[in-house]
């Protein structure tokens, strides 16, 4: 064997692990994907359950109702992940904001604290929220007692801005956590090219317009196409906990959707055939943003 | 171009390798099946062996209780999750050195998903109680421990051998015996020996009394009835605020159970999609001339009237105990929620809670369930032959004199005293359900109510005559213990009503019908109807707490009928036809028994 191939071959096996790896968890699952045209039932075996071809896709636009649930689904899952993907500067601001911070105390002390949700499960998130907003919960009390109102107001069965209080809560949850890439592409900026616009008297305003967010922006447009990509994986944890029925029709996101059909009615085929469609669909979604991104800045992530 | 090559091979290498997998692992489970078989066959030639070494007595083999054994208990019965403790562990843990690990889909929150993932996981539980339906289909899958065999050496369960062989007659080819009904009697098919009616409007007698005790046509008259008391006590002694009614969701299944169990005073009971009438009629839910719409639209005037707790949609039914504890609820309809509340000494002040007569109720009243209430215990097939004889000795004793009276009167000594070969109920076994009864250490330490059976399901009702005494094991049907309930309450309550109880004013009034109690196995779900039904029911349930706190009569008219078109569109049609069809068997038993 050459001492080439004997390279290779060293090459070769230190991305093995990570071959196996992805193998197993991301294309070993997509062997569920034939639930999708059984008939499967629970307790049966798979083997026990009758082949039904394309029977659950088109069960899926077989009558009108059917077909605006899913049209709602997908509102509620583009307005979502549109806010989100709407703000994604955000994160990328309080990182350029926080950076300005001069005391170095205060400034951990901000990004410890705003850090800090991200690691409070989202049934956490809920029982705070409870606690806070539920009928004889901490601000109710307080109103009632401060005679500000008569009857507890009921927050969480409120049916109104479900879209808006959800990015909150995830906005809460995740800002500073998306901020720390941010920060780590800052300390990466060149200090020569800080130096030389100070010396050429820029004030901190226009360092951070025509310096330190123009060197942010690849990062932000990488995070941005990955962000595009998931358009359709918004989780279903948040959305499970706060889902009740008064909230139900505007906080059913596609995942919460395939998971609320597959539990509980043992509707696992349709749930498959719908999940598989959403990956074709994400898939189209990551090709057409990573070309658009080629186009226009001349550079792509594949 | 050469990457796309790659890139094309890398994929059709892994495309190769998931089908590889696939068959892999579909080989691999129809090798678990045969092994299993083979277990199943080796355990038949077990007990064979058995059953010729005892020779024809045919008793059970003794089991060994040296290692302690902890039971996945498989329960949709259980309010409670984890392993029992308290008084009736120890008990347990003492007779047979088991703990019993209990699994509550109720608990879990995702009821049915938890069903699911453990039935495809193979093994469901040790010991499982299931609804009859989801029994049928775990009997086809394989999961349920045959008990053909064995069953005949346990003189116990054989005494309701014509019971189990009434429910297994419908399971598989008939020949075999899986499962147990529960909550049967011996009493016979029609009997109706409960103290009390089920459900029913049941208000504090104090209260009623205090606003006059006004006579109750209709539910307008019960509200406004309500609406008066709650005016009198907007809030229980402690200051907390109190509500008429106060609900609880977690429940609910295809309907709002709250509105579901209304609907009974009516003449209809929700099965499914349907209702079923005393006229042994059958009427879609979504009859707006039945009783689920009359109930709903019930709760919403209430609710307009300000009576319904806010906590209601997002309470649970823990939280509603204690709020029945502090009286912070004033209309109850379940006949054990008297239990939260009634004791003889607050019925000699006059303050029990107590059915009130509606005059123009129709009560749809089951008769004791003979045949068992609709839900079975099983052994789990998974379970090894040296722990399928510890479980059907503790099914034995679960179904002997000593397990129910452990079970419906508690234990001696605590609970209730013998007097005369009688059981009388002891000060604290009074209040057992309504204070904190400690046990002492020696019994198990602890809260008494935390330490009760939480299985919450029995083989033996407890309307069933034990042995001891010729009388019922239910505490509250001992001659004693109605004795001791004769108090002002009720004794006001005989002489301004002219009956004894409520079943005699009810059946004496026309008020209730008693319908015969079948148990019989029905037509399981096939996926489509199984689809249809979980998204109506999610539907159905949505619509109807919405419709409860719906704004205004416009509103709650709109949502009905939003929610009756969305049904339509998702196939309500067909899934009403499968329930007329499926529960018409059962409507058939009903009318040769009446």
């Amino acid at each position: 064997m050459s001492k080439k191939k004997i390279y290779s071959l060293k090459l070769f096996l230190l991305v093995l692990p990570f071959i196996i790896l992805v193998l197993l968890f991301s294309y070993y699952p997509l062997y569920g994907w034939m639930y999708a045209f059984y008939d499967y039932k629970p307790p049966k075996t798979l083997s026990n359950c009758p082949f039904v071809g394309f029977k659950w896709f088109e069960s899926l636009v077989s009558s009108e109702t059917k077909v605006q649930q899913i049209i709602q689904v997908l509102k509620n899952t583009f307005a979502m992940s549109g806010l989100t993907l709407g703000t994604s500067w955000l994160p990328m601001l309080f990182a350029v904001f926080l950076n300005e911070i001069r005391g170095v105390k205060f400034r951990k002390f901000v990004q410890t604290v705003t850090t800090l949700p991200n690691f409070v499960s989202w049934v956490m998130v809920y029982s705070i929220a409870f606690s806070l907003f539920n009928s004889t919960g901490m601000l109710n009390s307080l109103l009632l007692k401060s005679g500000v109102i008569d009857q507890p107001i009921l927050f969480l069965q409120s049916s109104s801005h479900v879209w808006f209080t959800q990015w909150l809560w995830l906005t809460w949850k995740n800002l500073g956590w998306a901020a720390i890439m941010y920060i780590a592409a800052i300390s990466s900026i060149d200090d020569e090219m800080i130096q030389a616009a100070r010396v050429d008297g820029a004030t901190r305003m226009q360092i951070i317009r025509h310096i330190t967010i123009p060197s942010l922006l690849p990062t932000y447009f990488v995070l941005l196409v990955l962000n595009v990509a998931n358009f359709l994986n918004n989780g279903m944890e948040q959305y499970y906990v706060f889902q009740n029925a008064f909230n139900k029709e505007y906080i059913q996101v596609l995942d919460l959707y395939v998971y609320n059909m597959a539990m509980g009615s043992g509707g696992y085929s349709v749930s498959v055939a719908i999940s598989m469609l959403k990956s074709l669909v994400s898939v189209v979604l990551l090709v057409i943003v990573n070309g658009a991104s080629k186009r226009i800045r001349g550079e792509s992530i594949l | 171009m050469k990457c796309k090559k790659i890139a094309s091979l890398a994929l059709s290498a892994v495309m190769a390798a998931s089908m590889l997998a696939g068959c892999g692992s579909s080989g691999d489970s129809a090798g678990g099946t045969t092994n299993t078989q083979t277990q199943t066959e080796s355990k038949t030639e077990a007990t064979t062996t058995t059953e010729t070494s005892t020779g024809d007595t045919a008793a059970a083999a003794e089991v060994s209780h040296d290692e302690e054994y902890t039971v996945d208990f498989y329960d949709v019965a259980a309010n409670f999750q984890g392993v029992q403790s308290g008084w009736y562990g120890k008990i347990v843990k003492d007779k047979f050195n088991m703990n019993l690990n209990i699994i509550a889909p109720q608990v879990s929150g995702d009821g049915a998903a938890l069903y699911q993932t453990r039935c495809a996981a193979g093994a469901l539980g040790d010991l499982i109680i299931l609804d009859n339906a989801d029994m049928q289909e775990c009997v086809e899958s394989g999961l349920i421990h045959d008990l053909t065999d064995v069953i005949a050496q346990y003189p116990n369960l054989s005494r309701y051998m014509e019971q189990i062989k009434a429910f297994n007659a419908m399971l598989g080819d008939g020949s075999k015996i899986y499962a147990i009904p529960l909550e049967m009697n011996t009493n016979g098919p029609t009997a109706y020996k409960q103290l009390h009616v089920y459900t029913y409007p049941r208000l504090g007698w104090d209260m009623y009394n205090e606003v006059g005790a006004p006579e109750l046509k209709n539910t307008d008259d019960l509200l406004n009835c309500l609406a008066e008391i709650q005016k009198a006590h907007p809030q229980n002694d402690k200051g907390d605020p109190a509500y008429a009614i106060s609900m609880w969701k977690d429940w609910d299944s295809q309907y709002m159970e709250n509105v579901a169990q209304l609907t009974k005073w009516y003449g209809q009971e929700v099965n499914g999609s349907v209702l079923i009438g005393t006229d042994n009629s059958i009427a879609p839910l979504t009859d707006k001339a039945g009783a689920y719409y009359k109930m709903l639209k019930f709760f919403y005037q209430a609710n307009q009237m300000g009576l319904v707790d806010p906590d209601s949609a997002t309470q649970d039914w823990n939280m509603m105990v204690s709020k029945m504890q502090d009286k912070r609820v004033y209309l109850y309809w379940y006949s054990w929620q008297y239990g939260f509340w009634n004791t003889p000494a607050k019925g000699e002040e006059g303050v029990n809670y107590i059915e009130i007569p509606v005059a123009d109720t129709n009560l749809y009243q089951p008769s004791d369930t003979y045949y068992g209430d609709g839900r079975v215990i099983a052994v789990g097939s998974q379970v090894s032959d040296e722990n399928f004889a510890r479980l059907m000795e503790f099914l034995d004793w679960y179904a002997s004199p000593e397990g129910v009276q452990i079970q419906h009167g508690g234990t001696e000594g605590l609970i209730y005293t013998v007097e005369d070969g009688k059981y009388v109920l002891t000060e604290d076994g009074l209040n057992r359900f309504s204070a904190e009864v400690a046990v002492p250490e020696d019994q198990g330490g602890g809260n008494w109510n935390d330490g009760n059976n939480q299985i919450n399901q029995w083989i033996v009702a407890s309307c069933d005559i034990n042995p001891d005494t010729n009388e019922p094991y239910g505490t509250d049907m001992w001659s004693s213990t109605i004795k001791m309930n004769e108090t002002k309450t009720t004794k006001e309550w005989t002489e301004k009503f002219g009956a004894a109880d409520d079943v005699e004013y009810l059946s004496k009034n026309n008020m209730m019908t008693v319908v015969p109690s079948i148990n019989i196995a029905l037509a399981i779900d096939t996926t489509d109807i199984s689809l249809i039904r979980k998204q109506c029911g999610d539907i159905i349930k949505d619509a109807s707490w919405r419709m409860v706190f719906a704004a205004d009569d416009a509103d709650f008219e709109k949502q009905w009928d939003d929610m009756t078109s969305q049904l339509e569109g998702l196939g309500w049609a067909d899934l009403v036809a499968f329930d007329t069809e499926k529960y018409a068997p059962m409507l058939e038993a009903r009318k040769a028994a009446q």
